[in-house]
């Protein structure tokens, strides 16, 4: 009888500790996959963030044209930085 | 080593062959069959408690049980009942431990046979516990008996048709198994019920039939107690006096082989034989006879503990049937909670795998969602990256075009300024014209660079266009402190609106000249320009209080034609009211 109760213990103590483990793992798994896709979105984003500053900066200059001066020189400012 | 292990297996097969040899032995012993022996009862009595502590010292169970049966047929015949019935339970008990059967049932059959004069009720059970175990097993060597035996039970119940019925079935089985010991019985038990029927002739030819196969096989008990029934039908029959010697035919012999249940029968038969025949002193002579025998043979006190040993027999049959039911329990129990076990077990491995199952879903799930965000990450940074390139791209065409057009229209300007102050002593009109060219490359050249800031501009916002005029409303204030500059803005839903880079240019353009020609030919003291904005219309006034002009008389100047076209070129009308010193009205605004 304690033998068949001890059974029953082991059984439901195996599958709890499996299961813990099974989240476990999955958890550590979904925290790398996060870690490393936020830092691929990161990049992305820096990127983006980038180009838009190119951008602006582009239009600031082209701002910068005063329509009685004709000053294109101060107007269109390449970025060198930019590979076309 | 190798020598060792062949005087080791020598002496184990030397040990096995000895076995063998005892059991034989003892076999063979057991097979005496009591009733034919010539031995006397003490004789065989101890041959079969040797035969039966042998049996004991090598543990053979089959030899124990039928010594021990065979002990209890001797005492049945010597009368001790007592013995009869505790040696036949040890052997039943010895057989059914053993699961020797056909044994078993055999003495169940002969224990109850051997009860019928006592308890005919616990007989018939008996026997009918054996016959029901022999049919079962088909053992043909122990129905033959029973059957016959069971035969007389219904015989001494007075069923005689039944007890034909089964001793013809005995007799069958007998003649079918040619077992010439039993045919004795079966013709002795025929003979004993047709005589009860009647047929008193029948019923001798079948007692001699018996009689002379016990002859034959030297069956002296059984050839006695045909003596007693063939008397037995002559006293049925009325005929007392040809009784008579046939019981004492029998006497003889019981007496001899110490047979003395059929002794006690015999003078009990002699005794009202006698009687019939109305000699009492000699049926009360054999009465005595058989009273001193029935006594001793059947105390009370032997028949209390008879019945003692059946309930303890009974008893531990019932215990025993208690521990298996117990023990069956016991293991249907444990079957079942291995059961249960393995229904957890199998719904842990599910539970498990449907975590599992739904782990993985969600983390692909996870990961297409990441994926969906990169990926809409990377079309716009595509995107953004494209158009970054592209307005660079374009920037630098706009900018080599300026570089180069520019500075060769630049070039051209100065080439035209120097022409002219060479040629200053030839005539005006060669001047003027050189001046028109350089005005015209001059205007060119503007116009090249508003187009080409244009190019990469792609709006200008109302809010800066709107800045732009009031600077350069500012910038004439400035230069003209007499001239009362006035710059008016309404705005309703801003936001709607905006320009494109052309247009705006445009609309600026039309402002600056018609600011430019108020200063210049209108003599202007107040110069308002006025800008009104709503939705996505707009209407833009320029009027001042200058001297006016006949628009239909005289050529109208590249100003207006210029600010006639820019107005066409962003699709907006253009209109101008001008009298001579009634000032001037210009007006642009956006088509409905």
């Amino acid at each position: 009888m304690i033998w068949i109760e001890t059974e029953f213990a082991v059984i439901t103590g195996s599958v709890v500790l499996a299961l813990a483990f099974v989240v476990l793992y999955f958890q550590v798994v979904k925290i790398q996959d996060s870690k490393k896709a936020r830092s691929r979105l990161i990049r992305f984003e820096h990127s983006i963030q980038f180009n838009q500053s190119q951008i602006i900066k582009r239009k600031n200059h082209l701002d910068r044209y005063n329509f009685l001066a004709y000053n294109l020189d101060e107007a269109l400012i390449i970025q060198p930085e930019i590979v076309v | 080593m190798k020598h060792c292990y062949c005087w080791a297996f020598a002496f184990l097969l030397s040990v096995y062959a000895l076995s063998a040899q005892e059991i034989q032995k003892i076999d063979s012993i057991n097979a005496i069959l009591v009733q034919n022996s010539s031995l006397k009862t003490d004789s065989l009595l101890v041959i079969f408690e040797n035969n039966l502590k042998a049996a004991q010292k090598i543990d053979y169970k089959k030899g124990i049980g039928e010594a021990y049966k065979n002990l209890a047929t001797i005492y049945g015949y010597e009368a001790n009942g007592e013995k009869r019935v505790a040696y036949n339970l040890k052997a039943i008990r010895i057989f059914e431990e053993n699961d020797l059967k056909p044994q078993a049932a055999n003495l169940y059959g002969e224990m109850g046979y051997g009860m019928k004069r006592d308890n005919m009720e616990k007989a018939q059970y008996y026997m009918n516990k054996g016959l029901k175990m022999a049919e079962e097993g088909n053992y043909k060597e122990v129905l033959d008996r029973t059957y016959n035996n069971y035969g007389v039970l219904k015989e001494m119940q007075g069923q005689l048709d039944s007890a034909l019925y089964f001793y013809k079935k005995g007799l069958a089985i007998v003649e079918e198994r040619k077992y010439t010991e039993g045919l004795p019985y079966s013709y002795s038990n025929l003979a004993g019920a047709y005589g009860q029927m009647g047929n008193f002739d029948l019923a001798r030819d079948y007692f001699y039939k018996a009689k002379v196969i016990r002859e034959e096989i030297n069956d002296r008990k059984g050839i006695a107690e045909n003596f007693t029934q063939i008397g037995e039908v002559y006293l049925i029959e009325g005929k007392p006096a040809e009784a008579v010697p046939f019981f004492e035919k029998s006497l003889l012999i019981a007496r001899k082989e110490d047979y003395r249940f059929l002794m006690q029968y015999t003078y009990q038969q002699l005794s009202e034989t006698f009687k019939q025949m109305q000699q009492t002193d000699s049926a009360l002579y054999y009465f005595e006879k058989y009273a001193v025998f029935k006594d001793s043979i059947n105390s009370l006190e032997t028949t209390k503990q008879i019945a003692a040993l059946e309930v303890e027999f009974e008893t531990e049959q019932k215990e025993n049937e208690i521990l298996r039911q117990r023990t069956q329990l016991a293991e249907k129990d444990l079957e079942v909670r291995r059961k249960n076990a393995y229904i957890f077990g199998s719904l842990g491995l599910s539970i498990i795998l449907g975590l599992l199952g739904y782990l993985i879903y969600s983390r692909q799930k996870q990961k297409n969602r990441q994926l969906q965000k990169e990926k809409e990450l990377q079309v716009a940074l595509a995107k953004i990256e494209t158009q970054n390139r592209l307005e660079e791209q374009r920037l630098r065409i706009s900018r080599d075009l300026h570089d180069n057009i520019g500075s060769q229209l630049t070039f051209i300007i100065i080439s035209l300024d120097n022409l002219n102050y060479m040629l200053k002593d030839t005539g005006q009109e060669v001047k003027e014209r050189i001046a028109a060219i350089s005005a015209f490359t001059s205007v060119t050249i503007n116009e090249l660079r508003d187009t080409v800031w244009a190019m990469n501009k792609e709006v200008i916002t109302v809010k800066d266009l709107q800045m732009r005029i009031s600077n350069f409303i500012d910038q004439a204030q400035s230069s003209r402190r007499d001239v009362d500059f006035q710059f008016k803005y309404k705005e309703k839903h801003l936001q709607k609106l905006e320009f494109s880079a052309v247009g705006g240019i445009n609309v600026y353009r039309i402002i600056q000249e018609a600011v430019n020609n108020a200063l210049k030919y209108a003599e202007a003291q107040t110069i308002c320009v006025k800008m009104e904005i709503s939705d996505s219309k707009y209407k833009i006034v320029i009027l001042d209080d200058g001297r006016g002009f006949d628009i239909n008389g005289g050529k109208s100047g590249h100003g207006i034609s210029n600010m006639q076209k820019r107005a066409n070129d962003i699709d907006a009308d253009f209109k101008i009211s001008t009298s001579v010193n009634k000032g001037t009205t210009i007006s642009i605004q956006s088509k409905a």
